[in-house]
């Protein structure tokens, strides 16, 4: 398999030196995938209302979803003269089915490998009060891929709960999934993806997927553990009222990298998005974000917030941030904020006036941070993990 | 060197033309053998045509050498990915873009409507139009000129254009700045501005001058035959004072359609450097300008820069906080009317402990411009407790427009204060009619509040200045801009 | 005073202490000493000095001791890192509480105490004498789970201050200005806090105020009026209110 090119691309380039305009994912995803026999396949738990399968009728009603939400987007695009931004990188990816945050490169890996799509669905109108829990491990070596459709019917509510980890050391394991989803009219989607893998396993995860008419997602994602990380995520808003919330905590340290691609597309009249990181970064690590709310023509009425919060804790570490707001709709406020460094030195000081050493302090701050995010996470026995990670981790 | 100066105060067609004709032959039939191969490489920017532009500026051996390198490094260098379109840009005919400033024409019937309603509807008197016509823009009169240039030379301060710098006593400073803080490997304009680089400024404040007036160098453009790819040059010594103030007030008719300018800047020990620039070329004008300043050691940067002009802009001026202690503060407003794209923006570097820079910037879109801010904030690991503050605000006034925001921030020590913050919205409806409902036109309603939302940066230009740029929101406002 | 304790053992002293603050001097050889159990009280005009002694005391790295020492517990801490000055059983109400968000009040407390005993904090035990403490100041309890003082009105930051002294029980505490800004119910609040503080731990306190109204129900056993970084004057209660009934006007010039 060929080396794979740009992932992660920035809806709108800039200036090279920079950096931050894509990344290339490392060669270990450039191998054959696993498990030829069912490759990919992940065991679904039974959860009453919700229909799960791989098959072949699975792969062409997933087709159809997708030709249907296509035709739903481009009649948004239909209402008047659409002006490019500068530096535009969106034709490269318009093949995609769904449009997700790492781009067009990750459906190539995922067909050449022969990864069938695992699809969830709901049924209409049907509140599904589990949250139904993926679990997901490393193969002990090699490279696993994992391709899963969710479908969120009419009316309907899911929680979706994706929890990536590993056994303490995997060797030259790497782990890649994509998730893609539509929201019906309507319905609601809660996904929490959690990734709490050794360090020696690299990973990506990829999100995407579209709202349709008040359809509403929330994400939640925990990044703690893998020493290379990529995660995109590329919501639609296509629909009038549809909305989004995508929090994402993550903890950085060592070598490692973690490489982040983030897009809310607001199409539909009166959507709302609302995009948190919050992050810690300790020895040597390196942080790339790109964070892109775009405002699209036809989505009067709507609001956009990012808010971007990194603590860097070592005089070593690399922090890479695109804030990036496109609009073309008069009727819209977006904003973005973005607060990096250390703790404030008036923090520390009333920390200390209390007994609480810097050590102490940063320590506090950073379990908060995290624990704030894995909270919101339907998982209790998830939150004790979380806490023994960080244990380990900041030990 | 101020005797050159005093030469080149009276702006006229021969005075600029100062080159001799001895290649007319080759431009002068570009027009009618447009089709001939031959000649389409004569045009097209070759190392003949950079060794002929040597030639007639009587470059020392160095420059020289210097302008064919960078013509070398122009041809091995691919045009930026992520900027506006330029393909409109006729590469081909770079050439005639290097010589069409000798044969700028004064004659007003030449210069295009929207500039001629530009002028009358800043109330520039007929007079003074016929002369803005031919050279550029002058709004003042020389005896404005004669005033400042006595001042200046009082204080001590070396104000002349660069070619004749270039062989005084300034000769070996020169060398030593000249594209030092541009290398002409930074991007393809760079070097193509080092190949054919033509007039401009060099400005020397010795140590401990503090300037109290400004310095303004559209005279000094005008002088030096304003040329599109002028060099500036500025030098303040430690402890110093300096204001300067770029000369593309008044709207330029240019006969070529591109510009590629570059101004460096070297800011000493505890000197200040204030640039502004209210920048309204006509809008036929590929503006690729490249500016960027060096500061030392409790220096002071500080940019007050509004692009209103220009069909395509690149324009993000640069500073390198390199010493302790070092600021930098950049003002900006960009307006992108019809037709426009405008992608402004500021860069900084920090080098130095202690460094702070603090970057707002207000754009504005309509009736289907586009303006985009793109930055960069970096900090390397030396730049200990360091401080960044980034704000910028969009304002859309229609949707036909597009407004994009792309800041980038590059972090490489936990010792640093950064702060970022965006936003993009529209006029209210609410205060659109609160003033109406106190007898104000709609109209007069929005190009009051967008004028206010411009007034952090009207408040930073000196008045004359500040009232030329409300005029030109006025005037884009109603639609005839 | 705590019967217990001897006269002559002093808990805190400063030996002619001047602080700088980026450079400027701001206090002049200031000499102060503090019994076990005392109550002392700082009063003078804006500008003083008064709060710069407070964070001089609790080690600000910005305040920088440029001559004297402090004395806590018999030992020299003019060099101790603001922490060990806390575990020590020092403590400072600052007059604007910082909002740390993510981290909510009562497992900010619940850290601290871990922090300044070294031992596990009993989750059930605390959480009873938090509540208990957050009734006698008229808090509601949701505040224990809201992030540290973020939101918080001014009168719920200085209670969160209060309430921090109450739980962790420190043997001398600088209060500044805890009660101004506050309306009457919530300096009797304060006040109330203050005197349990005092019933339960008998700690001393250096109370820095502007008004009287925060002492009403304890008992001042010194006060010290300090003018342009110095101490002009030391006397008992009535001092507190000459100064309130004619001012510092005597002091001055």
């Amino acid at each position: 398999m060929d080396e794979i090119k740009q992932v992660n691309e920035l809806p709108v380039l800039t200036y090279r030196f920079l950096q931050v305009n894509g990344a290339t994912l490392p060669d270990v995803f450039a191998q054959q995938p696993v498990t030829a026999e069912g490759a990919g396949e992940e065991e679904i738990p039974a959860v009453r209302g919700v229909h799960a399968s791989s098959d072949p009728a699975a792969q062409e009603r997933i087709r159809v979803l997708c030709r249907e939400v296509r035709s739903a987007i481009r009649q948004k695009e239909a209402v008047g003269q659409v002006i490019a931004p500068n530096g535009d990188t969106t034709a490269r990816h318009e093949a995609q089915r769904i449009r997700t945050g790492m781009g067009i490169e990750i459906d190539r890996l995922m067909e050449a490998g022969g990864i069938p799509t695992g699809l969830l669905e709901t049924e209409a109108g049907v509140q599904v009060q589990d949250p139904l829990v993926l679990s997901v491990t490393p193969a002990e070596t090699g490279l696993r891929l994992i391709r899963r459709f969710i479908h969120v019917a009419e009316g309907s509510s899911l929680t979706v709960v994706i929890d990536t980890k590993g056994q303490e050391e995997t060797t030259a394991a790497a782990i890649g999934e994509q998730t893609c989803f539509v929201v019906e009219k309507d319905a609601q989607l809660t996904l929490a993806v959690s990734q709490m893998l050794p360090q020696s396993v690299a990973c990506f995860h990829d999100i995407g997927g579209v709202c349709l008419e008040n359809g509403t997602v929330r994400i939640t994602q925990l990044a703690i553990g893998s020493g290379r990380s990529y995660q995109g995520v590329q919501i639609e808003l296509a629909g009038d009222g549809a909305q989004s919330e995508d929090t994402t905590g993550m903890l950085v340290r060592g070598e490692d990298l973690c490489d982040m691609n983030y897009v809310v597309v607001q199409r539909g009249r009166d959507t709302r998005s609302l995009m948190q990181q919050n992050g810690v970064l300790l020895d040597h690590a390196v942080k790339n974000f790109r964070g892109t709310i775009d405002f699209r023509l036809g989505s009067a009425g709507s609001a956009g917030d990012e808010q971007e919060d990194v603590l860097l804790l070592s005089p070593e570490v690399t922090n890479r941030t695109m804030p990036v707001i496109l609009c073309q709709e008069e009727d819209v406020d977006g904003r973005h904020g973005a607060t990096l460094g250390d703790l404030a030195e008036e923090v520390l000081f009333y920390m200390a006036s209390r007994g609480i050493d810097e050590e102490e302090a940063r320590r506090l701050v950073i379990r908060s941070r995290l624990l704030s995010v894995a909270r919101q996470i339907p998982d209790p026995a998830l939150m004790v993990r979380v806490e023994r990670q960080i244990r380990s981790i900041l030990r | 060197m101020s005797d050159v100066s005093q030469n080149r105060t009276k702006p006229s067609v021969e005075n600029c033309n100062a080159v001799p004709d001895i290649d007319r032959s080759v431009y002068d039939i570009r027009d009618e053998e447009h089709e001939s191969d031959f000649y389409r490489l004569e045009e097209g920017l070759t190392e003949e045509t950079v060794r002929r532009v040597s030639e007639e500026k009587n470059d020392p051996d160095w420059m020289r050498e210097f302008r064919l390198k960078c013509l070398d490094i122009y041809n091995r260098t691919e045009t930026p990915p992520w900027g506006p379109d330029i393909s409109g840009l006729d590469m081909d005919h770079i050439s005639s873009y290097v010589r069409s400033k000798s044969e700028m024409k004064g004659s007003w019937e030449e210069v295009p409507e929207d500039i001629k309603n530009t002028f009358e509807r800043l109330g520039i008197p007929q007079a003074e139009r016929e002369s803005l016509a031919g050279v550029g823009a002058q709004y003042d009169s020389e005896l404005v000129y004669h005033n400042v240039r006595r001042e200046v030379a009082e204080a001590g301060v070396v104000y002349t254009d660069l070619e004749s710098a270039l062989r005084g006593e300034y000769a070996e400073m020169i060398r030593s700045h000249f594209m030092h803080l541009v290398p002409p490997t930074d991007h393809k304009f760079a070097a193509l501005h080092g190949a054919v680089w033509s007039g401009g400024s060099f400005v020397y404040v010795p140590k401990g001058v503090k300037l109290d007036i400004p310095l303004q160098s559209y005279f000094r453009l005008n002088a030096a035959g304003a040329g599109q790819f002028e060099h500036t040059l500025i030098i303040v010594e430690e402890g110093a004072d300096l204001h300067f103030i770029e000369g593309c007030s008044a709207p330029k008719y240019n006969v070529a359609n591109l510009h590629a300018g570059c101004v460096e800047l070297y800011v000493g020990r505890g000197a200040r450097l204030r640039y502004s620039t209210i920048e309204n070329w006509s809008k036929n004008m590929y503006n690729l300008n490249t500016k960027r300043a060096t500061v030392a050691e409790d220096g002071i940067m500080e940019w007050v820069s509004g692009s209103f002009g220009s069909h395509t802009s690149y324009l993000y001026p640069m500073t390198i906080l390199k010493g302790n202690r070092s600021r930098m503060e950049f003002t900006g407003i960009t307006f992108a009317g019809k037709g426009q794209n405008l992608d402004t923006g500021a860069k900084v570097v920090h080098i130095g402990e202690q460094t702070s820079s603090l970057i707002s910037t207000k754009s504005i879109v309509k009736s289907g411009g586009i303006g985009t801010y793109r930055s960069s904030v970096v900090i390397q690991p030396s730049a200990r407790r360091a401080r960044s503050s980034v704000s910028c605000d969009s304002l859309m006034l229609d949707a036909q427009s597009r407004s994009d925001t792309i800041p980038g921030m590059d972090i490489r020590t936990s010792d640093a204060d950064v702060g970022h913050e965006a936003k993009i919205g529209r006029i209210s409806d609410e205060a659109v009619f609160y003033l109406m409902s106190r007898g104000l036109s709609e109209e007069d309603a929005k190009a009051m509040i967008v004028s206010g939302f411009a007034d952090p940066v009207s408040k930073e230009l000196p008045l004359e200045y500040a009232v030329e740029m409300n005029n030109l929101i006025k005037l884009e406002m109603s639609g005839n801009g | 005073m705590s019967a217990e304790l001897r006269q002559d053992e002093i808990l805190l002293a400063t030996h002619n202490l001047s602080v700088s603050v980026n450079g400027a001097p701001i206090l002049h050889g200031v000499d102060l000493a503090v019994r076990p159990g005392e109550i002392h009280v700082l009063m003078g005009p804006n500008g003083a000095g008064k709060s710069t002694l407070g964070f001089a005391l609790m080690g600000n790295p910005h305040y920088e001791v440029t001559e004297g020492r402090i004395d806590f517990n018999g030992e020299d801490i003019t060099g101790l890192s603001t922490d060990k000055r806390a575990r020590a059983g020092m403590f400072l109400s600052f007059q604007n509480p910082l909002e740390v968000p993510g981290i909510s009040l009562g497992s900010f407390i619940r850290n601290a105490l871990h922090q300044q005993t070294g031992q596990p904090v009993k989750l059930l035990a605390f959480k009873k004498q938090l509540a208990e403490a957050m009734a006698l100041l008229s808090m509601d309890e949701s505040y224990a789970d809201r992030d540290l003082n973020v939101g918080f009105s001014g009168g719920e930051k200085k209670k969160a201050e209060i309430l921090q002294l109450l739980m962790l029980r420190p043997k001398f505490a600088i209060l500044d200005e805890t009660d101004s800004g506050l309306d009457v119910d919530a300096v009797r609040t304060v006040s109330r806090g203050v005197e349990a503080y005092q019933q339960q731990v008998g700690g001393a306190l250096l109370i820095i105020t502007h008004s009287t109204r925060i002492l009403e129900a304890l008992h001042v056993d010194v006060t010290h009026v300090l003018v342009k970084g110095r101490l002009v004057a030391t006397g008992g209660e009535e001092l507190v209110e000459e100064i309130n009934s004619q001012g510092f006007e005597r002091y001055l010039g």
